[in-house]
This record gives C-alpha cells, structure tokens and sequence, in this order.
C-alpha cells in the first residue's frame, strides 16, 4: 500500500494526526497472521511442565521415523506442522496431537521381510472428530474474517435475509451443498459497480485474491456480480471458499456471503501401508485395453518413499462424486508386498476427476478413498522408468 | 465442536490484531494472544454463555497486557523516546515515511495511553466503553488520550524525528 500524503506533523491539526494514527494502525495489521491466530486458538493448553521432561511436538512426530521398540520402521506422512508445503493452512494446526489422533497398528506379522519382529506403527491422523472440529472452527473464523471485512473496510452492516432482494436468496457462489457452510447477508452503501470494483481488488482475511468473479443478469435476476475467494486446503478439507453475490437495489448493495468448506474423510488404518515392505510393484496402465508398464522396486530407499507417498496422502472428500470417465481412464496401481505376505495396493484413476486413490487389503477394498492429488507427479519422479511411458 | 473453541477461533485473528497494536511486536502479541487465552479458558463456561464474548475477551486482553507492564515496570527500565533503537534497514535506505514513524514512536507512549489510543482509534470503542474495558472513568480515558496524542505531536513534530523528504 502506498504511503497517504500528509502534512508535516507540525502542521497537523488533531484531526490529521488522528487520521495518521488510524492509518499506522491500519498499515500494521499483516503484522497479525490470521492462521498464526487460528493456530493459537486451537493449541490445546500445555500441562505444567515437570523437570527433566520434555515435548515432541506434533510437527517433530509428524516428521520422525519412528524406531520403536529398536526393531519396528514406520515411514510416516509429513502431516502437520512440519509440513512447509502444507501452505499456510489449518494444517499447522495441532491435528496430528499424538494423543487421540494415532492410529496405532501391529505388532506386525512375524515373517521375517526386510526388518524382522514386531512393530507398532503411529501414525498421526487426524480423527474424524478432529478434522470436524477443525472445519468447524475454519468455517466459524471464515465467516467472522469475512464480516469484518465487510464492516470494516466497506462499512457494511448485516441484515436479515428478509430486507434483501429475493433474488438474493436462491444465489450462491459456491457449491450447493457442503458438510460446512455459513451464509450471511449484508448492506453496503454505495453502487454495485463501486462495491464489485473494491471487491474485485481485496479480500477477506484468510483469503487469497479474488480466485474468479463474473457478472449476469436475466429476465428473474437483476444485475450481479459473484465473486469467489480461496483459503488454502488442508489435511482437514480439501475445499475451503468464501463466496459473495452482489446486488443493487436503490443506492443501497447487497450481499449474500457462503464460507464455505468440504471436509475429508479421516484415513483409517486398514489404509495405511505398514512396514516391513519387501517390494513394490508400480504400474501404468493407459485406456482400456492398453498394455500395461511395470517396474519392480526393491531397493529400501525407494520403497520407503513409496510407502511414505501413499501414506502422506489425505482422505478424500466426504461429498460423493460420481464420475463418468471411468471407461477412458488410465489406472496407476502401486501393489506393496508386505513382509508377512500380504499385498495392498493403491490404485489411482488418472485423468478421471479428482484423481481419486483407493486402497484394497489383500483384496479387500477398504475405506475412505485418498485424495489422490500430486500423487502421480510424486511417483513420476520416484520410479522414472514408467512416467515416460504415459 | 465445542462452542467454547469455536468462539475463541473465530475472535482469534481480531484478537492478534489488537494484541499487535498494543505491543507493537509479533511475538509479543502472539505471547498476548496465548495468555489471554489461557486465561479465558479458566471461565470457558462463562465464555459460552455471554452475549458479547468478543468484548470479554478484549477486556482481559487488554488487563493482561497493562497487568504485563506492570510486572515488568518493576524490573525493566522503561526507555525513553530519545533512546529507542533506529531499525538498521530504514536507516540505510532512508524510507521512513510518517506511519513507520508514528509506529516508532508509539512504543514510548505509556501502556495505559496506548491502549486507549488503540481502543479509540483502532478498535473504534466510544469513550464510555474503553473506560469499562480499562476500569477507570470517561475522564481518565479522554486525559489519557488527550496525553497520547500531545505525547506523538512532539516527538513527531521535532525536526530530527521527521521523515527525510
């Protein structure tokens, strides 16, 4: 933002001087990290300190492989706040808290793989009550920053549903149905023009900018404008938006606000790749009917980053899809043999939606589905000698 | 969810605003902001049940932070505007424009001061208000803001701390 001219505070009178005081404040609020403030909130009470003890944080968890009991390897996801590339999301919010979120897996089976004797593995998921909590919480702080962008920066005041234009009601900028939605509706004075130019150019805390806007009207709707503005996704839910409709009527426009946010499945363990690995099995198959590419991985390193590629992976969308491509899809299918003899592969369509993983246990499926995202990419890198072939 | 998490998540971020314009410093407000909350979570029964959390939470907020200064009068010097520190980078490139200034300055001003400037100016909060956020009365909210503001005018309006033109 640029610097306002003012006079030489000598020369200021108290008004000045108060409107430069307002502005300094104003200018400092980035100081204040909204998802820094979230975090706090959301960071259980710490327990008193005793001597001698001390904390792993869930990030240091998150991030350990974890040798337990000295014979045990767990390759485990980068869930949490370790996680850089997680973006500045509730997911550097405690969700991986070792206590009530850790699925705890074995002992494994006894048959001697590449690490022999029983392991416990644990992995910090978060629980289903946990990602709901937090997508409560997110939804409840989208919608509060959202207010206080409309009050503050556009001196809007909300209104019942009732004093705004009908039209308003049956309008949304995002999706109809969600697992969290908070709607709202406001005032603002000034044109729609005026109100659509502000909003096209800011956003509410959280946010990023404006992700997409567009403008219509027809023959039942007047003229308005919709906006849409994006919060990042995270271990919890993979969609999070605030969307805004703008409407004029008389100098006054109104608007209808939806945060908005489509939470995940919380992984279970049956989805979860357990060490001792023997092998993995990688392979491409592209449409139907071609031949499929495969690659066999032996080599510890890379197989631990496979295993560590499928667990680090979120549960998918709790809204169902349906898809119609199935037919045209190519499949990447991951098969682990385990070291007591199992095998559980994850198999993702590719070009297919959303890029959906799902999981079968000695060929069983099970459930949820991952989401999928990046997933391909990673493999890419991880086993070469198959992506050329896509 | 809870509705006491749900209420303290969705104050959060205005409660970090205000707590940086208290302290002046990110950290410190971050520190403000998790000792308010340890604080409030001690009555989260009241908490769910007010009908202004918001302004329950400011309040504490706000005694917190003086109750602070208080603690730490007694240990710290305080320092004074002649002595508070140049920022290196601003001294090299010679940017200062008036709000880095003011926010400079702002750290000399008196807790009690500042907070009521911020309640004023910032927050927005009537004179009637800041006084029950404060525990003093209407007269003492508007001396004080009356001394803040004298306070800025002549560290502001002396030539050294003007910003190069």
């Amino acid at each position: 933002m640029n610097a306002p001219t003012f006079e030489p505070v000598s020369g200021m009178d108290d008004d000045q001087l108060i409107a430069l005081l307002r502005d300094t404040f104003a200018s400092r609020e980035d100081l204040a990290d909204v998802y820094t403030a979230h975090r706090i909130a959301l960071t259980p009470t710490p327990p008193p300190r005793r001597r001698g003890q001390f904390w792993l944080t869930a990030g240091a968890v998150a991030a350990a492989v974890a040798v337990v009991a000295g014979v045990g390897v767990a390759v485990l996801p980068s869930y949490g706040p370790s996680d850089s590339s997680a973006g500045a999301g509730l997911s550097h919010l405690p969700l991986a808290a070792p206590t009530g979120s850790t699925v705890m897996m074995g002992p494994a089976a006894g048959p001697v793989g590449l690490v022999p004797g029983p392991s416990v593995l644990h992995v910090p998921y978060p629980t289903q009550r946990e990602i709901d909590a937090a997508s409560q919480a997110e939804v409840a702080a989208l919608s509060a920053e959202t207010a206080r962008f409309l009050t503050k920066r556009l001196h809007g005041r909300a209104v019942p549903a009732g004093q705004t234009p009908g039209a308003l009601h049956g309008m949304s900028a995002v999706p109809a149905t969600g697992t969290k939605q908070r709607t709202g509706y406001w005032a603002v004075p000034g044109s729609l023009t005026e109100v659509a130019a502000y909003l096209k150019q800011h956003h509410p805390g959280g946010t990023s900018a404006t992700n997409g806007w567009g403008a219509g009207s027809g023959s039942d709707t007047p003229e308005n404008y919709t906006f849409e503005y994006d919060a990042p996704a995270t271990d919890a839910y993979a969609l999070a938006q605030v969307g805004v409709v703008a409407m004029q009527s008389g100098s006054t426009t109104y608007l209808r606000t939806d945060s908005y946010l489509a939470e995940r499945w919380a992984r279970s363990a049956q989805t979860v790749v357990a060490a001792p690995v023997a092998q993995v099995e990688v392979r491409l198959t592209v449409g139907v009917g071609g031949k499929p590419v495969t690659e066999t991985v032996t080599d510890d390193a890379t197989i631990a980053k496979l295993v560590s590629a499928v667990n680090a992976l979120p549960g998918s969308l709790r809204i169902g899809q349906v898809w119609g491509c199935v037919a045209q899809s190519s499949h990447l299918s991951l098969t682990f043999t385990l070291g007591s003899g199992g095998t559980v592969v994850a198999d993702e369509l590719i070009g297919c939606g959303p890029g959906t993983v799902s999981v079968t246990d000695d060929g069983n499926a099970v459930t949820p589905e991952l989401d999928g995202t990046g997933f391909e990419a990673k493999i890419d890198r991880l086993v070469p000698q198959v992506a050329p072939q896509r | 969810m809870e509705a006491y998490e749900e209420i303290v998540t969705a104050h959060a971020p205005a409660l970090l605003r205000l707590a940086v314009m208290l302290t002046g410093q990110r950290q410190d407000a971050e520190d403000l902001l998790q000792s308010t909350l340890l604080k409030a979570e001690r009555h989260r029964g009241r908490l769910v049940d007010m009908g202004a959390p918001g302004a329950y939470l400011r309040r504490v907020m706000v005694n917190e932070h003086l109750s602070l200064g208080r603690t730490r009068l007694r240990r710290v010097a305080t320092v004074s505007a002649e002595r508070v520190p140049e920022p290196a980078a601003e001294d090299v490139t010679g940017v200062l424009d008036q709000r880095d200034e003011m926010w400079r300055r702002l750290a000399t001003v008196p807790r009690q001061q500042r907070a009521v400037l911020v309640l004023r100016y910032y927050e927005d909060l009537p004179d009637a208000e800041i006084a029950r956020v404060l525990g003093v009365s209407e007269g003492t909210v508007r001396s004080n803001a009356f001394r803040g503001l004298a306070a800025l005018r002549a560290q502001l309006s002396s030539p050294e701390s003007l910003p190069p033109r």
